[in-house]
């Protein structure tokens, strides 16, 4: 037994060297792969459109272990004017060693339709023997009309996911612009809203294209966003990412075989100066190589803005008006009980003041001031509204410096204004109770009322009303974004907030000092 | 020409209007004013608008009262669709008249590249200006067809604390006298040679003026009214009754039922809708309300 | 009732006391008059009856203050309130609601009564002051007078035994003084509610009291019963308290009575006249021939030669009135056909009720209303085509509410502030000038919202006195004023021979200082002459509301042309150089009060 073992291991051993002695011989079709490809990514009969510049591809990869010599040229129609050589030689040494080009090559605008065969011809020499390779494929050259009707976008939704497919959890045909302020998209990344980037927000845009021929069409598919009215692109669309032209990575490339269709996503950013409003999604396929585009494809989007910003002010600003109002009816009897029965007719009186020397008047004058002075009328109004507002609320602090006592005055103005004017509206009373709240905290925090008040400190409450009124003007303009759909632009809310809100208010409460001081001469 | 009187003070008549319990009007005005900042359909905005309008013919409003309201709706509307002209920020929009050019010194950088009215923003202020003069028109409505003591008991009805209600009928009753006065100190002052009118520091010194003795006369007059209200009981108990007691009818709690359901409906829909636009919340089952949303609010 | 026992009270943040020992008794349904000059403690006493001193003020309080045997300072504010009812000088400060229905509930409503018995008690009191057909009015449509007697009817809702009232009537039309008191006194006597009135005005008040207290410096320094209270006028004179003309007429003629009407001052005379047989007049014509006698004189703008100081009156004139048609509203007009002349140097008191279009006209003469129709010229210049500011300076305006004319940090401020608005040259002069016209000099630096009443008109009268206008327009300077105050400042018009225009109700005062007489009615001016002139039409008089002074009726009646005591005493005198044998005969006229009258026929 043991040798019969021996002798079948000789014998394997023996045949061995034999048997590679065999595979020495080489096959050109068989130890090779040899591929074209036109244009580039194309497996088969491509398509193109005169005036395109395209690419070739020639790939060429041993199998043998040995070295080998090729020749290869690329044969293409006349016609073509050819940008690069299409003869290359080149050698591999071994197994697996691949060699591949580009060959570039221009297909004429002029070029009649038709059906053009390209060879690429490989000489393979081995050992000194030449092996002949050939590989052919056409390149169909269609009319433009031809193909705008062979090619076509048969979906296009927006917003999608990655892979190009709709989400029916968001609305379509929809952009939403989203809050771009770090301090919110940390606080809201916890709540799991979709906030992609630092200083972007970005979706994409699902694109499915038909290949209704017999071609195989390699298409490079791009979008704008286009203003409706002018068509002009909006540039808030197409941000320049990481220095990168949006450009060069809001594409996608897809070879389309014939009769199929694919979906495609491509992505979409949006910086934070993008407005929200209507806007027009053209997608735009092109042929590879081509710069004319196939098929362009519109579609009305609509961007919503979901600036988180004003619509949390404007949240916080209600809970606190209506916790503020819910506390003080259920603890009215213990605050009204503080003040003295001079101090809720005083209180009264100044309420009535101020709606007869301020609201009335500026019911018309208000308006009238815009037609003058237009957007800069604030400068105007604000002399009016807040010197004397604040220097009723400071003197009438100076004479009664008790907590609450602002809060009665604001209540006494909302519902004069309701009972009056019937002006029973969200927004004053979002506006009056923050400022309400606003004014008790920061008076009590600074001294002004409270058990030991110092409120004649002109510095102080010029201060604190000033901060209070900007904070106020602050969230009124988001209440009115938000609650009004209203547009105010940054500058102007600045400006306001900074000139109304502190310096005519800190005035106001500087001079309502005096005015205390006078009036609690009367009172003694 | 429209007088604070003309503004401020109700017309007493006996129509459907008038007779609805002041508390339900402040119910029906508080559930109108949730509907209006929730509505972003323009004719559904208009709709509501000319509901409410139809309350003044249903109330047989007399003509000055008619023109005062056309007056302020005007100048409402005038006002937002100006302001909305110019800081209109949605695309598309076109220029069609400039303030401010951007290389303007100064100016131009203020305003952070000109100042501009675009087409589309008079009429997004047309539209919006509907939102609140809907809230106007109404809050009028129920002041006009209101006496101040109903309405006053309507407040106290709804839980406001009767103190509150004290200063606000202390405000309400001293409020013509108090106009005379200030228009009697800003006369009083131009027949001494001050002009108002003057800009600036003069403001100041006008404010001052104004109303150092209209509140020196609000600050005397507070001594004997206090005394007077003191030795009358007032708050010498902690409870206290009533002569008049509101009376709800069966047409008052239909209508602020209606009301309040319709507001709390349009509210929670639009609440949905906004959460679904937004990627908050999103459930298939809730399509034919996104598509209500969408479609009429 | 009352019972007070050395009582002492002082301010928070004061530290002389207001009240120095004050001891006084009242008892139940007497009607008590307390006065004395101006800071003299009287308010403060009576907020200390229903406990409001000290529970609500805070101060330092001691003694004794029992009402009904109660001690204020142990009962709770409930109690004390339902037992006195406090009545202020301003209707207009004391009244809160829109309706009178809520005003006169609001007591009864915080005293926690059933709904069934507000409804009732609103009712009662209304009805008890007349004005039960106002239930539902506005508190601001009512007149001074009604307004007034809401006050009244508040209190009563309540039911108090006892009611305080600080100066009711002081600023009051006489129309609106004469409802007021008239209910009170019907209170008092009727329903036998203890009465405590603050008031200045002896004159009218006196008749209606039992007892009049004088309070000086915070203690009480008098207190008699009102038929002898006037034995010691001394007191009176003293402390500058104005006494009811009969009684200085009968003291004047060495008659030791205190008579406080015309109709006690004339029964009085007859007394003494056929008693002595001592001065009466020796014709008295027929009291009805009286009544209307003159009004052929009204007529268009009278002579100037005023009898009180024989001005001699420019014929210049500097304001004229043509068909003047003016008010607030187009579809109300407030003035209707008014024609006048004014003169340079011409004093012209404008007379009427509340509404009769006094303000009103003012205001057109400022230029700061326009005619509706007719023209309205001043100083030359058409007034309908200027804004007041063009008048600045040539004419100044008081108005009623000097309050609301203080503004400035100091009242040398207040004075310069015209001068300087208007660049005048001398401007501290100007303003030394007037403030010492105003006697004020010594008060410059002070805050003039903090001054006394007085001293606040007399600064708002400096402010426009240091402009020297041409023009001064006064709008019932004299509504809620000391006499003192009044006189000093109509003495320094009178004095410097000002064109002047003022509205008042006090036609004493009118009988004083102007040389012609304006009474309005209904927006027309329905007498337009001399002093004397106008006061001798009862029925002119009527129409305004107005009534005769005491002695003016006096004089009246015994057929003498007097218009003041002084005269009415000479001329008495001089015919009582002739000894006249008369009969009385027992005729009755009605007076313009409703008042019936012996009259002495000779």
């Amino acid at each position: 037994m043991k040798n019969i073992v021996f002798f079948f291991l000789v014998l394997v051993l023996a045949i061995q060297p034999a048997a590679a002695q065999v595979k020495e011989e080489f096959e050109p079709e068989d130890m090779t792969t040899f591929m074209i490809q036109v244009p580039h990514g194309v497996e088969g009969s491509g398509l193109a459109v005169g005036g395109s510049n395209l690419s070739a591809y020639v790939f060429f990869e041993s199998y043998y272990y040995g070295n080998m010599n090729v020749t290869m040229e690329l044969d293409l129609p006349e016609s073509f004017i050819l940008q690069d050589t299409p003869v290359h030689s080149f050698s591999l040494q071994t197994e697996y060693e691949d060699w591949y080009r580009f060959v570039d090559f221009y297909v004429p605008v002029d070029l009649p339709p038709g059906i053009y065969n390209i060879t690429a011809t490989a000489v393979v020499e081995v050992e000194g023997n030449e092996h002949t390779i050939v590989r052919r494929t056409r390149l169909k050259v269609a009319s433009k009309e031809e193909i705008a009707d062979e090619i076509e976008v048969s979906g296009l939704i927006i917003p999608s996911d990655e892979d190009g497919y709709g989400d029916p959890s968001h609305p379509s045909n929809s952009l939403v612009i989203r809050e771009t302020s770090p301090a919110l998209k940390k606080l809201l990344k916890v709540t799991d809203l979709r906030i992609d980037r630092e200083e972007l927000t970005s979706t994409f845009i699902g694109v499915e294209l038909t290949n209704k021929g017999d071609s195989t069409v390699p298409v490079i598919i791009t979008y704008e966003i286009l203003d409706i009215k002018t068509r002009e692109p909006v540039k808030a669309f197409k941000p320049a990412i990481m220095g990168m032209n949006a450009d060069t990575l809001c594409y996608a490339t897809l070879t389309l075989t014939p009769g199929s269709s694919s979906l495609v996503s491509i992505p979409l950013y949006i910086s934070e100066g993008a407005m929200r409003g209507e806007y027009l999604l053209r997608v735009k396929v092109k042929l590879t190589g081509s710069d004319w585009a196939a098929v362009t494809k519109d579609q009305k989007i609509t961007a919503i803005s979901r600036k988180w910003g004003p619509i949390i002010i404007t949240l916080v600003s209600s809970l606190l008006g209506l916790t503020a109002v819910s506390f003080f009816f259920s603890r009215s009897k213990e605050i009204m009980d503080k003040f003295k029965t001079r101090n809720l007719v005083l209180i009264a009186l100044f309420g009535t003041v101020s709606f007869a020397a301020i609201n009335l008047p500026m019911t018309i004058l208000w308006e009238l001031s815009h037609a003058l002075f237009g957007p800069f009328s604030f400068l105007f109004t604000g002399l009016f509204y807040e010197i004397l507002l604040y220097m009723l609320i400071a003197s009438l602090v100076v004479l009664i410096p008790k907590p609450g006592v602002v809060s009665l005055f604001m209540m006494v103005r909302f519902l004069l204004g309701g009972f009056i004017t019937g002006s029973f509206t969200p927004i004053t009373f979002i506006t009056l109770s923050l400022s309400a709240v606003l004014l008790e905290v920061m008076m009590y925090a600074a001294g002004i009322t409270g058990k030991n008040p110092d409120p004649e400190n002109r510095f102080m409450m010029g201060v604190v009303c000033g901060i209070a009124d900007m904070t106020s003007g602050y969230a009124s303009f988001s209440v009115w974004m938000v609650l009004y759909r209203l547009f105010y632009s940054d500058w102007y809310i600045m400006a306001n907030i900074l000139i109304d809100g502190f310096l005519y208010t800190f005035i106001g409460a500087w001079f309502g000092i005096s005015l205390g001081n006078r009036l609690k001469k009367v009172a003694e | 020409m429209i007088g604070a009187r003309s503004i401020a003070e109700p017309t007493i008549k006996d129509t459907i209007v008038h007779r609805t319990d002041p508390r339900a009007k402040i119910l029906i005005l508080i559930s109108t004013a949730f509907v209006a900042v929730t509505l972003d359909n323009p004719e559904t905005m208009l709709l509501l608008f000319l509901t409410i309008l139809s309350g003044f013919a249903l109330a047989r409003m007399p003509a000055i009262k008619l023109k005062t309201l056309a007056f302020l709706l005007i100048l409402l509307i005038w006002g937002t669709i100006y302001s909305q002209a110019l800081f209109y920020s949605q695309l598309p929009r076109t220029v069609i008249f400039t303030i401010i050019q951007p290389d303007f010194p100064v100016l131009g950088w203020l305003t952070n590249g000109g100042l501009f009215v675009y087409e589309e923003g008079l009429h997004h202020g047309a539209i919006q200006g509907l939102r609140s003069a809907s809230i106007l028109s109404l809050g009028l409505l129920i002041c006009w067809t209101t006496d101040s003591r109903d309405m006053l008991n309507g407040l106290v009805g709804l839980r406001v604390p009767y103190s509150v209600a004290f200063m606000l009928v202390t405000a309400v009753r001293f409020l013509p006298i108090i106009i005379t006065e200030v228009a009697t100190v800003i006369t009083v002052q131009r027949l001494r040679g001050f002009n108002p009118k003057r800009f600036g520091s003069g403001i100041i010194k006008t404010s001052l003026n104004i109303l150092t003795p209209t509140l020196s006369n609000c600050v005397r007059r507070t001594g004997t009214l206090a005394v007077s209200i003191q030795s009358r009981a007032f708050r010498a108990n902690p409870s206290r009754t009533y002569l008049k007691k509101l009376k709800f009818s069966e047409l008052d709690k239909v209508m602020v039922t209606a009301c309040i359901f319709a507001a709390i409906s349009i509210v929670i829909i639009k609440l949905l809708y906004n959460m679904y636009t937004s990627g908050i919340y999103y459930t298939s089952g809730l399509r034919p309300v996104y598509a209500i949303a969408r479609g009429y609010l | 009732m009352i019972e007070i026992k050395d009582l002492w009270y002082t301010y928070p943040g004061r530290t002389e006391p207001t009240l120095k020992g004050i001891n006084l008794k009242v008892k139940k349904g007497e009607f008590v008059l307390l006065t004395g000059p101006t800071g003299c403690g009287k308010s403060t006493l009576l907020k200390t009856l229903n406990g409001i001193i000290p529970h609500e003020s805070g101060g330092i309080f001691s003694g004794s203050i029992r009402i009904n045997g109660t001690e204020t300072i142990d009962s709770n504010h409930m109690e004390l309130s339902r037992g006195v009812g406090l009545v202020f000088q301003n209707p207009d400060d004391q009244i809160f609601s829109t309706t009178v229905e809520d005003e006169v509930a609001f007591g009864p409503e915080n005293l926690c009564f059933e709904r069934e018995e507000i409804d009732k008690k609103v009712e009662e009191a209304l009805q008890m002051v007349g004005m039960s057909g106002h239930r539902l009015s506005s508190t601001n449509s009512l007149s001074g007078g009604q307004k007034q007697r809401i006050c009244i009817a508040n209190m009563l809702a309540m039911m108090p035994e006892i009611l305080a009232m600080d100066e009711p009537v002081s600023q009051m039309d006489p129309g609106g003084t004469q409802e007021v008191l008239n209910t009170v006194r019907e209170l008092n006597r009727k329903l036998k509610i203890t009465v405590l009135l603050v008031e200045h005005r002896l004159h009218e008040l006196a008749p209606f009291a039992d007892r009049i207290v004088i309070m000086d410096g915070g203690k009480i320094i008098f207190d008699q019963p009102a038929s002898k209270a006037f034995d010691y006028l001394e007191v009176f004179h003293r402390l500058g308290l104005r006494v009811p003309e009969p009684v200085e007429l009968c003291h004047a003629l060495g008659i030791r009575a205190s008579p406080l009407s015309a109709r006690e001052a004339l029964l009085v005379l007859n007394r003494k006249n056929s008693k002595e047989n001592m001065i009466t007049p020796r014709i008295l014509p027929n009291p009805e021939e009286n009544i209307g006698a003159d009004t052929s004189a009204l007529a268009g703008p009278a002579g100037n030669n005023d009898s009180v100081n024989n001005d001699s009156v420019n014929n210049d004139s500097i304001i004229s009135i043509r068909d003047l048609w003016s008010g607030y509203d187009k579809n109300l007009m407030v003035l209707k056909c008014i024609n006048l002349e004014i003169h340079k140097e011409e004093r012209i008191a404008v007379m009427g009720t509340n509404g009769s279009g006094k303000s009103t006209l003012l205001l057109n003469l400022a230029a700061m209303l326009k005619p509706y129709k007719g023209s309205v010229k001043v100083l030359g210049e058409d007034t309908r085509s200027k804004n007041p500011y063009s008048f600045a300076g040539r004419v100044g305006f008081v108005f009623q509410n000097p309050d609301l004319m203080l503004f400035c940090d100091s009242a040398e401020e207040e004075a310069r502030f015209g001068p300087v608005q208007l660049k005048f040259e001398n401007i501290e002069e100007r303003a030394r000038t007037s403030l010492e016209a105003m006697s004020i000099l010594n008060l410059k630096q002070d805050l003039p919202q903090s001054l006394s009443r007085g001293q606040r008109l007399r600064t708002a009268v400096a402010s426009v006195l240091s402009i020297d206008p041409e023009i001064i327009l006064l709008d019932e300077p004299t509504t809620g004023q000391d006499r003192v105050n009044i006189e000093q400042m109509m003495d320094y018009f009178k004095n410097n021979r000002s064109t002047l225009v003022f509205c008042t109700h006090d036609i004493e005062i009118a009988m004083l200082y102007a040389t012609r007489i304006l009474v309005m009615n209904e927006g027309r001016i329905i007498a337009d002459g001399k002093g004397r002139e106008v006061i001798k039409n009862i029925e002119i008089l009527r129409k305004a509301s107005l009534t005769q002074p005491p002695v003016v009726e006096i004089a009246n009646y015994l057929g003498v042309d007097a218009f003041s005591v002084t005269e009415l005493v000479e001329m008495l005198a001089c015919r009582g150089s002739e000894v006249i044998n008369s009969d009385v005969i027992n005729s009755e006229v009605i007076n313009s009060e409703g008042i019936k009258c012996e009259v002495i026929r000779c």
